[in-house]
């Protein structure tokens, strides 16, 4: 923008507005006393004043389009409202309004729950989804894997190959970088309490990437990349003022990070969270020329950052990345070459889980909008009818059916105003609740608010079901001449009572197709709960420990670490097994490594299995099964694995592994089979376990960066977990002081929150919605019965006076109101049936959405609640006195 | 809340252009000029022959009115333009090719009658100290 230019989006509402004879003009006008404001007065108040008049526009440029349209009788003359009987309208809605509290609270408290429901859903939505990445070109940037295109899966990156993609990738037209980093966390020592925090280990260009700096001080610099002078950290908001109270002097403080004194050179801005949770953003230093492909662990590299040219899309480059990676891989070919570069997009990496849920969760919304909508045009139905007479006598006096629809959508859209802004007010509390209900199975939760785009879209759905429902009034009432209201007699519903009915199969519909959702997620959420996850989950307790590099350099330091906390452990009352792991199942994210067995060879597409490291016991105290063979022992700590029961499926089919012989890709040295135990669950529930390989921590023996110093250990105890919470935060502090104890938790704990938590809070809030539609539906069937009871009473009383019993009158009502539910049920199982397969069957386990037990259970609970919506007013029949009837009609 | 304020804002103005509108909208009735127009006529006649829009709005504002918006100026000289009461032409010598207007006769006419219909009404009325008339 140039000094000179008003501002963008007041101009654009102006060009939007202004009619097309005006608009070259007064632009033009517009712009040249804004450039000479700009330069008399500065552009500050040059800006103001273009606002104000845009502001002062609307009207005047609203009424001149309308006038044009109405003098080229693009509009009949009598559909042109004027203002004053747009406020006369108005004024008398409000009035009628204020002389019916009971009945406008009702109709607004019906319509402030579908709105509110929906405003707080698409809060959601909006910050978890929609909301674009606050980066710079977000869009252009991606996680890169390792993707065998023969359905093999991912497998790590090795740190020497990310070096080489870098070169190789960064070299290629319409790529703008390639940024390698590494996540884990680290020990904050020194401060007054001691603790891990994530940490981002960033590469050269990080912060470029994201087109972000500090908001304090400034980014890592190129030059603290090398091994050694990597003495630099930048925080994040949250940490600066967690632990210096926001304090101005925080540049050049000191943190000990795993030991080692770091100085702050920045601070990040508050809503900048690459990688998610991250606190401290440190330089990568890889020392490059140290790197070998030999070395096992220096694989498990996190998939790097690309980031693309401006105008290039992921698919173009596609052929050229994998290109270039496979140049790399040749130059390994001990490695599986083939393999393709998959590349994610970063919005959807970070939101791609949540998507179905959330998407199923809105449509959810969408459809209570709809029922409070149909309950709505059947209770102003209602009113209408005891404004035929002043409808006809309009008429009668010239008003035609348009002027008659504005002022019914007068009403409405007052009537709907002032629900939304009841709703609003409920969104702001039920967003609250949300976001505090998900925790941690919700991303992006800091970017969910109720800001401008959901008050705009709080407008335009209050608007579209002030349409939906203000003209149904209008619909439902049949036209008649003036003589036939005035004389006001009751009798024959006709075609009101038709109209009414088809509202209720609408409603039915729609309360069909959420109670099926509902009881769909609900089932699948106790499929899930009933899983058993291979691990045992009441009697373990688990807690991870961090050592930090500079306290504990080498192999025997960690292990007689280890070694000594196994013993001490141990040796605890109603401690019956203890044993540690480097990754824990269902909490951490594991890494995989290509295999090759002895004297075999292996199908290419064969899929590759995760690894994990072990101490102790560790299998007898998370409760995982030895199925042959032993768990690995001391005498195995030289070469002996213990494999998985689906790598034994997979790798070695028929022949039993005991004894045979496998090494990781990259290494020269051959590992024994000793043992087989079961699998867990560790691509989900609702997928088959991928392959895996255990190895003993001692096996290992190399200092360095990438020596495993982060362990969870497990304990299995006869007592309470919990009891052993103290015992153990003691044990630690005597063994280091420094060293905190995270993440305590028994498996239980863990496994609800990674695996059960998303699915229970779906299908608790599905419920939720289903329930207060089902409550609508029954309030909706029990108006329009009691309705057309009231408007039958004459023909009631005429049967009962001529010899009707009792049961005939029944079946007359009952069928009347549950011929509508009837058929509204078959057509919202059908709709179920198409909506589910589209929306729900990607989120459910063990049930398909298409299930006959959920759809009996919703014809239950549908026909139960209709038959009870209709005996109130189905007895109300039988006691009518026919001589009364007679009488008052 | 910047988006509501802006609405607020446009609302506020409402009345004060709808009782104008409706003056002056029904183009049918030619021999009653609207308040707005008359102080529109009355800027172009201060500033003489060949005035655009914009010097008119500056005009208005110039005088004391309350500020009105550039976009109502135009409208109602589209407006007295269908009615006769001004003639608008580009002005070629100018390079941005700027709109002008002039008053015609039609309306300085339909001022004289306004101008004679409110002294009718200020005939004998007093109004003691601050009375600018």
């Amino acid at each position: 923008m140039t000094i000179t230019s008003p501002p963008g989006l007041h101009r654009r509402l102006l060009r939007l507005l202004l009619p097309g004879n005006l608009r070259r003009d007064v632009l033009a006008e517009l712009d040249a006393r804004h450039a000479r404001l700009a330069l008399a007065h500065g552009r500050r108040d040059a800006d103001r004043w273009y606002r104000d008049q845009a502001r002062r526009s609307i009207l005047p440029a609203l009424f001149e389009r309308r006038r044009r349209a109405s003098a080229n009788h693009l509009l009949p003359a009598r559909f042109a409202m004027s203002p004053s009987s747009l406020f006369q309208d108005l004024r008398f809605s409000l009035r009628w309004m204020g002389t019916h509290p009971g009945f406008t609270a009702v109709l607004v408290a019906t319509l402030a729950l579908g709105i509110g429901a929906n405003v707080a859903m698409f809060s959601v939505v909006r910050g978890v989804l929609l909301r674009p990445l606050p980066y710079d070109g977000a869009d252009r940037i991606a996680r890169i894997y390792n993707s065998d295109p023969a359905g093999g899966g991912r497998s790590s990156t090795a740190w020497l190959e990310a070096v080489e993609y870098r070169e190789a990738v960064e070299a290629l037209p319409g790529v703008e970088a390639l940024v390698p980093f590494d996540v884990y966390d680290v020990t904050l020592t020194g401060i007054e309490n001691p603790r891990q925090v994530r940490a981002t280990f960033v590469g050269p260009g990080f912060f470029e990437m994201f087109g972000t700096e500090p908001e304090r001080g400034r980014a890592l610099l190129g030059e603290e990349q090398r091994p050694g002078a990597d003495g630099a950290v930048v925080i994040a908001h949250g940490l600066w003022r967690d632990l210096f109270g926001g304090a101005d002097d925080v540049l050049g403080r000191e943190l000990l990070i795993d030991g080692r004194p770091r100085r702050v050179v920045g601070v990040m801005p508050a809503d900048f969270a690459f990688y998610p949770d991250t606190r401290l953003w440190l330089p990568l230093a890889l020392d490059e020329a140290a790197l070998t492909a030999d070395d096992i662990l220096s694989h498990g590299a996190p998939p790097p950052l690309i980031r693309l040219a401006p105008g290039v899309d992921f698919a173009s480059v596609q052929g050229d990345v994998d290109a270039a990676i496979a140049r790399v891989l040749e130059r390994y070919p001990e490695h599986d070459a083939a393999h393709v570069a998959e590349m994610v997009p970063l919005q959807d990496w970070l939101t791609g889980g949540v998507r179905p849920a959330l998407m199923a969760l809105m449509s959810a919304v969408g459809g209570l909008l709809l029922v409070s909508c149909t309950n709505v045009a059947n209770l102003l139905l209602a009113r209408a009818e005891s404004r035929r007479r002043e409808f006809s006598i309009r008429r009668a006096l010239g008003a035609g059916t348009d002027r008659l629809a504005a002022q019914l959508l007068v009403e409405s859209t007052a009537l709907a105003l002032g629900a939304a802004a009841v709703a609003i007010g409920a969104a702001w509390w039920a967003r609250g609740a949300l976001v505090g209900l998900a925790g941690d199975t919700l991303p992006r939760t800091d970017s969910i608010a109720i800001d401008g785009q959901v008050l705009a879209f709080t407008l335009a759905i209050t608007l579209a079901t002030a349409l939906l429902f203000g003209l149904a009034p209008l619909l439902g009432l049949r036209r008649r001449d003036a003589a036939d209201a005035l004389r006001e007699g009751r009798g024959s519903v006709g075609g009101g009572l038709r109209f009414r009915q088809a509202l209720i199969v609408a409603e039915v519909v729609l309360v069909v197709a959420l109670l099926m959702g509902a009881g769909l997620m609900a089932r699948s959420f106790l499929a899930l709960s009933g899983v058993d996850p291979g691990v045992d989950t009441r009697s373990t307790l688990t807690f991870r420990l961090s050592l930090p590099e500079a306290a504990y350099p080498g192999a025997t330091d960690v292990q007689g670490f280890f070694t000594r906390l196994h013993d001490r452990l141990g040796a605890l009352p109603d401690v019956e097994a203890v044993g540690a792991v480097s990754w824990l199942p269902y909490a951490d994210q594991w890494s995989n490594w290509g295999i090759e067995l002895e004297g075999a060879e292996l199908p290419g597409d064969i899929e590759i299995p995760h690894y994990a490291l072990t101490i102790g016991d560790y299998f007898d105290a998370i409760g995982i099964p030895v199925l042959r063979g032993t768990a690995l022992r001391p005498e195995d700590q030289d070469t002996g694995v213990v494999i998985t029961r689906t790598t034994e499926s997979l790798y070695f089919s028929s022949a039993t592994p005991l004894g045979r012989r496998l090494r990781f890709r990259g290494e020269s040295e051959w590992r024994s089979v000793v043992g087989v135990v079961d699998d867990y669950y560790n691509q989900g529930y609702d997928r088959a376990p991928d392959p895996g390989v255990y190895l003993l921590h001692e096996q290992l023996n190399f200092a360095g960066p990438w020596f495993p110093r982060r362990m969870a250990v497990v304990l299995r105890t006869r007592a309470a977990p919990a009891a052993l919470a103290a015992p153990v935060r003691d044990i630690v502090r005597s063994l280091d002081a420094d060293l905190p104890v995270e993440r305590l938790a028994t498996m239980g704990e863990l496994i609800e929150g990674t695996m059960l938590a998303r699915p229970r809070m779906t299908a608790w809030l599905f419920a939720l919605f289903a329930a207060l539609a089902l409550a609508l539906g029954c309030a909706g069937i029990h108006g329009v019965v009691s309705w057309a009871v009231h408007r039958e009473t004459r023909e009631i009383g005429v049967r009962l006076a001529l010899g009707a019993r009792g049961r005939t009158v029944l079946l007359h009502v009952a069928r009347r109101a549950l011929a509508p539910v009837a058929i509204g049920l078959v057509v919202g199982l059908l709709a179920s049936a198409w909506l589910g397969r589209r929306l729900l069957a990607s989120m459910l386990v063990d049930v398909g959405p298409v299930d006959p037990l959920t759809t009996a259970l919703v014809v239950f609970v549908l026909g139960l609640a209709s038959v009870l919506s209709v005996v109130v007013p189905a007895r109300r029949a039988l006691r009518i006195d026919p001589v009364d009837a007679l009488r008052d009609a | 809340m910047g988006t509501l304020t802006f609405i607020a804002a446009g609302v506020k103005h409402c009345r004060i252009y709808f009782y104008n509108v409706e003056k002056t909208g029904d183009m049918s009735k030619k021999s009653h000029l609207g308040e707005f127009e008359q102080v529109v006529l009355l800027a172009m006649l201060q500033l003489g022959e060949d005035a655009s829009g914009g010097d008119i709005h500056e005009e208005i504002e110039r005088r004391g009115r309350a500020p009105v918006a550039l976009t109502a100026v135009y409208v109602t000289l589209t407006r007295m333009e269908e009615k006769g009461y001004v003639a608008s032409r580009r002005a070629p010598a100018d390079h941005r090719a700027r709109k002008v207007f002039g008053v015609r006769e039609p309306g300085r006419e339909a001022l004289r009658r306004a101008r004679r219909q409110l002294d009718r009404f200020w005939e004998g009325v007093e109004l003691g100290a601050g009375d600018a008339r």
